[in-house]
């Protein structure tokens, strides 16, 4: 297997992230290899990775013989071995308490740094990866020793892309995700504070992190000195990091998301099943799952998760993915509740899945670029992207058979109250909408196993497994 | 034991002059001492205190 750099990995020239298969590198410069070594000997390093805050990082001298050289074509001084995480995922793929909860753990490791004189490099939520619903800083080389003087250079960053994307939902009820997809930088303070009317001002964290820094940036701006050297001889100390660190915290576990009811996230109290169909249904996804045990099973449409925890009995993973927001969050917040690592929630809509993006389209790369399904659920979804969202029904079927997994699809009549709603609107253009359409678009990739009739054959379950 | 550099190497982010400063305003009193210092005798001549015998015009013409 060959080393395959990992193209979101470039920007750091003291260290860069490389794949070995399933194996995950990190090449270390002489001047990132003593700062290990230095953060090693702090003890933070130790205290992080056991507590399962810093992703497991293993100091090993001599890496794989085919480790791709640093930007200068020199073999690295040393390498860190660091444990997989299994699914990767983006800040525009988090709810709002994912982003919150990266925020707070970037924060508080950030704390613990300071207290022993070492300093973040940068922060960014691209640091962040989670465990099912537990977040884990998996950039081990952006720690260094803070100079003496030095304020926090990753502050304006932090703002960017975990601070002010809050406040946009907090204070305002938008939406951060298109935002952070559009702009992989982040919001510009400039941006946020021209939103802002006299009463913005007083929200929480927008005079003191939006408007001033904004004012004070102008005021800067065609200063002669760098303005870190200007701080510094004024006797900048690490004090003063601390306070704000602190302040920060607050500030962010304070915000909070005032969510409107969102249209679908009534779901499981609206659903028309009854207490023994909703058995029978979670029986037949049980049975899928467990025909590919210990594997990573999609659930697209997950709504608040109640298949994805039946599917994770069985499975290694389960990526939860909805494109209701707000079913995420709640699927987040019960998830982190219980601790569990083994259900990961995502936002997402199938119709307009994460693109590649950032430099040369794969800084940030494709869902499927980042996860290969061993199994499929697409529990009451079809309706909402063949009638909803207008995707031919075959097409679909053709994409969901593509994935490369078995499947589980529920065909949800015309008949169904929720399709009608659905079709309330329109016109009933949908010829192709049919469970025959779905079984033969299938038929090339997949042999259905097993079918099974609800709410009165208006709801089918199909198990399809995938041909060899 | 690491020989500490006066300003971080290699750091590849733009800092933000504004947010380097706002550090200094947003951490409290400490800060906005500091902040004052940093201004000089510009600030203190607004508030209407000035130094004892800063006010011969040789100096002022360095100054500028």
């Amino acid at each position: 297997m060959t080393a395959q750099p990992d193209p979101g990995s470039f920007r750091d020239r003291d260290s860069r992230v490389f794949l070995v298969g399933d194996e995950v590198w990190r090449g270390l410069s002489a001047r990132a290899l003593e700062q290990w070594r230095a953060l090693e000997a702090s003890g933070l390093a130790a205290r992080w990775i056991d507590s399962g805050r810093l992703v497991q990082s293993e100091l090993v001298e001599r890496g794989p013989a085919d480790a791709p050289p640093d930007a200068a074509g020199r073999p690295w001084a040393g390498f860190l071995r660091h444990a997989r995480v299994e699914a990767i995922s983006y800040p525009y793929e988090w709810s709002f308490g994912m982003l919150r909860a990266a925020a707070l753990h970037t924060l508080e490791l950030l704390a613990d740094a300071l207290a022993k004189g070492w300093i973040l490099k940068d922060a960014t939520p691209y640091n962040v990866q989670f465990q099912g619903a537990r977040p884990v800083f998996v950039d081990a080389g952006s720690f260094e020793p803070l100079p003496e003087g030095a304020a926090w250079v990753g502050y304006r960053q932090f703002c960017e892309q975990f601070l002010y994307p809050l406040l946009l939902t907090a204070h305002w009820g938008v939406d951060f995700r298109p935002w952070l997809r559009g702009r992989l930088e982040g919001i510009p303070a400039g941006d946020l504070r021209a939103l802002c009317s006299w009463r913005d001002l007083g929200r929480a964290g927008v005079f003191a992190h939006v408007a001033l820094p904004a004012a004070l940036q102008r005021r800067f701006a065609d200063a002669r000195e760098d303005a870190r050297e200007t701080v510094r001889k004024a006797g900048f100390r690490r004090e003063l990091i601390e306070i704000n660190v602190r302040k920060l915290r607050r500030l962010v576990e304070g915000l909070e998301w005032r969510a409107g009811a969102s249209t679908w996230s009534d779901y499981a109290e609206n659903t028309t099943y009854d207490e023994g169909e909703r058995a029978r249904k979670a029986a037949f996804v049980r049975r899928a799952a467990a025909a590919r045990a210990g594997g990573v099973v999609w659930d697209l449409g997950a709504n608040t998760g109640e298949y994805s925890r039946v599917a994770a009995e069985h499975a290694r993973l389960v990526l939860a993915l909805d494109a209701d927001h707000l079913a995420v969050e709640r699927n987040f917040r019960a998830l982190a509740a219980a601790g569990r690592t083994d259900v990961l929630p995502l936002v997402g809509d199938v119709t307009d899945p994460s693109p590649g993006l950032g430099w040369r389209g794969r800084e940030r790369r494709t869902l499927l670029e980042r996860s290969s399904p061993d199994l499929v659920l697409a529990l009451a979804l079809v309706h909402h992207v063949a009638i909803g969202a207008h995707v031919p029904l075959p097409e679909f079927g053709a994409w969901l058979g593509g994935l490369g997994g078995d499947l589980v699809v529920e065909f949800v009549a015309k008949d169904d109250p929720q399709t009608r709603r659905l079709l309330r609107h329109k016109d009933d253009r949908y010829d192709d909408y049919t469970l025959s359409a779905l079984e033969a678009s299938l038929a090339a990739t997949h042999e259905v196993v097993a079918r099974e009739e609800l709410q009165g054959g208006l709801r089918t379950l199909l198990h399809a497994r995938r041909r060899s | 034991m690491l020989p500490l550099p006066t300003v971080p190497p290699l750091a590849y982010l733009d800092p933000g002059s504004g947010a380097l400063i706002v550090q200094m305003l947003l951490a409290g009193v400490a800060g906005v001492v500091l902040f004052l210092k940093m201004q000089g005798r510009r600030v203190l001549s607004l508030f209407g205190l000035r130094r004892k015998g800063a006010e011969r015009p040789s100096e002022d013409a360095e100054q500028s």
